[in-house]
């Protein structure tokens, strides 16, 4: 017996807990990277702005002052510088705009009263270069203080008139590669001789400069480079600067914000580890545990399951037992017509043992042509499931394992069971039926036949008699004595006739309705009445009667039966004779065959002619006109009578007369 | 002279006496043949030169009854055949069915054989006798 759940987890089960553990741990690993894009990346950075921002206030506040400390005690220096002869690259073109001085100087006032120590510087250069040959030229990447040039726009520069002379001071805001930033003063004197002009607008500026030799000179601000001595002096400033930085507060302060760096990743992984936990309380353990549940309620209903398989079992065996106490036959085949049950009434109904017969294919219970067929008709129902033979009850025949073959009452049902489809036949051995209705069939035409018969046989003598006591009535009016005698004669006849045929009617009915117990019967002593009682018959005389009789057993029989089989058989003898021959017999003769009791009665007399012998033994069937007078009933009589002592009476041409043979099984039936 | 010779085919004794009686008293010119059965009758018919020309025939009769008798007596295509009147105690509808069927049947009777019968059984006599010789004449 197999449990109805082998295991409580299902392989499918196993693989789901597999699959969502799976999923846990990816779905983990994409929420931490999220968690770490989400909070810890725009810390860092804002950590990193803030380190930038905080380096920047500290330039700001502190290095200032220092610079200003550094420029204001070292104004002297950038004095120097301001004033020293600059260098300007040779991007200095001719001009045909030429501007005066005058008109320049206007635009200066225009532009502002403070402009720009850059400017000085510039101009300072210009009037070094107008006041000497030296053209050295410097390559500008080399110039250490480049952000100058990119801070050109917030230059301030002041023009201030002294004696003819002018005086350009430019202020400009540096800003050191090395954090610090502050504003250059300068102090630039001009020879006005030798400035020509000025072109000074949003795009571009440049002075127009007329050089000794008279040529006129633009000079392109963009193109100004640093001058000498400050590049001189540039290893020196730089040592002052660099104390000014105090690099331990700047480490603290980066020391800090690095901590802080460390307290947000830890708070972002605590975090993370919470929110993976709850979700994986969700995702893994509460299903987990789900499962667990079901197990456990699996496990009860598996109980109740086996409780439930062990009342089906004894149902099965109470089944069982019905089928095999069934008065029907009861055989379950499968698809392909192998027998996979037999009960005992089968077992009696086809004489084959269940042990014998299971495997079988049913066609062999089948006679010819089912057999053959009976493979095709499964087949054909496989393919196209049409119900001919499933559900209705029909008449068919079946073959038992000696060969003899019967009728049955068939009806077949369809089950599926084990995931195999099974057909039931349910047989009844119907011979007794068949039987019953064959006689049934056979009785009816019979009376019918009776019926007919009668009306015409019993009317015709009645309506000729009628007819010949008319005659007689009118050959007595008519004094014809001779003629009414002869009338009267045939009439006379006929109501002997009428007389014998009711006689013989009343004779079948009897033989037909009458019980009669079965008893010992002295066969010589029957013959010996027979012939007693049949001694006044015409013609009784002149037949020999032979007697033979070897038959010694006792014999249990229905005695009217047998004594009126006897008395008609010697009677026809005697009334079909043959008048040509002059010597007629009859022989009687009895012996034992094949445990029957076997009569003969044979006569060297008419016969029966050979086209009618088939017609023996029905009613109302006379071979010989002229000879005797018969109803045609008595053949029919003793075939009836024989039928009752589960006899057979057969006639036989044996040439010269006729041979009766009557056989009768003489051991007394039990039951 | 329109009836001169007849046949009467009946196994009962009393019957034939009755039907030659009634027949002689219509007519005691007319020739009264007898049989027993159908077989009697069919050897009659094949004896005899001067064949009759009506047959009075019973059904229920042993060896080969009425209807027996006309199946065989209907194969037989003679110019000059005797017609057939059936003369029975049978009043079935089925035997009168089955009867009716053969073209040589003119009449059913019932037993006993009556004078008017004859006389009708004549009027179907004198137009096939009037055909007869109308075509022995062409």
């Amino acid at each position: 017996m197999n449990t109805v759940f082998g295991k409580f987890l299902t392989q499918g089960a196993k693989h789901s807990i597999a699959a969502l553990f799976f999923i846990y741990v990816v779905i983990s690993i994409v929420l931490l990277l999220l968690t770490i894009s989400l909070f810890v990346t725009p810390g860092i950075k804002d950590m990193v702005e803030r380190i930038e921002s905080v380096s920047r206030d500290y330039e700001i506040t502190t290095v200032k002052s220092n610079i200003e400390r550094f420029i204001s005690s070292r104004a002297q220096i950038l004095q120097d510088i301001a004033q020293s002869p600059v260098i300007v690259n040779s991007a200095m073109q001719s001009s045909s705009n030429n501007v005066y001085l005058k008109d320049f100087m206007e635009d200066l006032l225009l532009f502002g009263k403070k402009e720009e120590f850059y400017l000085a510087n510039i101009l300072g250069q210009l009037v070094y270069k107008a006041n000497s040959d030296d053209e050295r030229h410097i390559n500008p990447e080399e110039a250490w203080f480049i952000d100058l040039l990119d801070n050109k726009k917030n230059f301030t520069f002041e023009v201030i008139e002294e004696n003819d002379e002018f005086l350009f001071q430019i202020a400009v805001p540096i800003k050191f590669k090395h954090l610090a930033e502050g504003v250059f003063f300068a102090n630039v004197k001009i020879d006005p001789a030798i400035i020509t002009g000025i072109d000074f607008t949003q795009k571009s500026r440049a002075l127009l400069l007329k050089s000794r030799d008279g040529k006129v000179l633009k000079t392109d601000l963009e193109h100004i480079v640093a001058p000498l001595e400050l590049k001189r002096n540039l290893p020196e400033i730089e040592s002052e600067l660099s104390y000014i930085f105090d690099q331990n507060l700047l480490e603290r302060e980066q020391q800090q914000l690095l901590s802080g760096i460390t307290i947000r990743l830890v708070a972002v992984t605590v975090v993370s580890f919470l929110l993976l936990t709850v979700i994986g309380y969700k995702i893994i353990l509460a299903p987990y545990r789900n499962l667990r549940l079901s197990e456990e309620k699996l496990r009860v209903v598996n109980e109740n399951l086996e409780v439930l398989k062990n009342d089906a079992v004894t149902v099965s065996d109470r089944m069982q037992a019905i089928l095999e106490s069934a008065a029907e036959a009861i055989i379950t085949i499968n698809d392909q017509g192998a027998i996979r049950s037999f009960n005992r009434a089968a077992e009696v109904m086809f004489d084959y043992k269940e042990t014998d017969i299971l495997g079988e294919n049913v066609k062999i219970l089948m006679p010819s042509p089912y057999r053959e067929e009976h493979d095709k008709y499964l087949t054909s129902y496989m393919k196209t499931r049409k119900k001919n033979m499933i559900g209705e009850k029909k008449e068919e025949i079946a073959i038992r394992k000696n060969g003899e073959i019967f009728p049955i009452d068939l009806s077949v049902s369809q089950v599926r069971a084990d995931g195999e489809l099974l057909f039931t036949g349910l047989i009844s051995d119907i011979t007794e039926r068949k039987k019953a209705e064959e006689n049934l069939a056979q009785a009816n035409t019979e009376l019918e036949e009776f019926a007919y018969r009668t009306s015409h046989d019993l009317r015709s003598p009645i309506l000729s008699c009628i007819s010949l006591l008319d005659m007689t009535e009118q050959s007595i009016r008519e004094s014809d004595q001779d003629n009414a005698i002869f009338t009267l004669s045939y009439a006379q006849i006929s109501l002997k006739k009428l007389e014998t045929l009711i006689r013989d009617i009343l004779a079948l009915t009897e033989t037909k309705n009458k019980e009669e117990e079965e008893q010992e019967i002295d066969f010589p002593i029957m013959v010996h009445d027979a012939l007693d009682k049949l001694a006044h018959m015409d013609g009784f005389k002149d037949i020999d009667i032979h007697k033979d009789f070897q038959f010694d057993q006792k014999l249990f029989t229905k005695k009217l039966r047998l004594c009126m089989i006897l008395e008609n058989l010697i009677s026809n003898t005697i009334k079909y004779r043959d008048p040509e021959k002059k010597y007629s017999y009859a022989k009687i003769s009895t012996r034992e065959e094949n445990d029957h009791f076997v009569l003969e009665v044979k006569d060297n007399g008419l016969g029966i002619p050979k086209d009618n012998q088939d017609k023996l033994f029905t009613m109302f069937k006379r071979f010989h006109p002229k000879v005797a007078f018969g109803s045609g009933l008595g053949l029919y009589l003793m075939k009836k009578s024989a039928d009752v002592l589960n006899g057979e009476i057969s006639f036989n041409d044996h040439g010269e007369g006729s041979l009766f043979r009557l056989s009768i099984p003489f051991y007394r039936k039990v039951f | 002279m329109i009836l001169s010779r007849v046949i009467v085919v009946d196994d009962c004794d009393a019957d034939q006496f009755i039907s030659k009686i009634i027949i002689n008293r219509y007519d005691s010119n007319i020739e009264v043949l007898q049989a027993y059965d159908g077989e009697e009758a069919l050897d009659i018919l094949d004896s005899q030169e001067n064949k009759p020309q009506v047959i009075f025939l019973d059904i229920n009769m042993p060896r080969m009854d009425g209807h027996e008798f006309l199946k065989i007596y209907s194969e037989r295509k003679d110019q000059q055949a005797p017609v057939v009147v059936m003369l029975t105690s049978s009043s079935q509808e089925r035997d009168k069915e089955s009867c009716r069927t053969h073209q040589c049947v003119k009449q059913y009777l019932e037993k006993p054989l009556k004078k008017e019968d004859l006389e009708q059984v004549c009027k179907i006599i004198i137009p096939l006798n009037a055909n007869i010789s109308n075509k022995s004449k062409t």
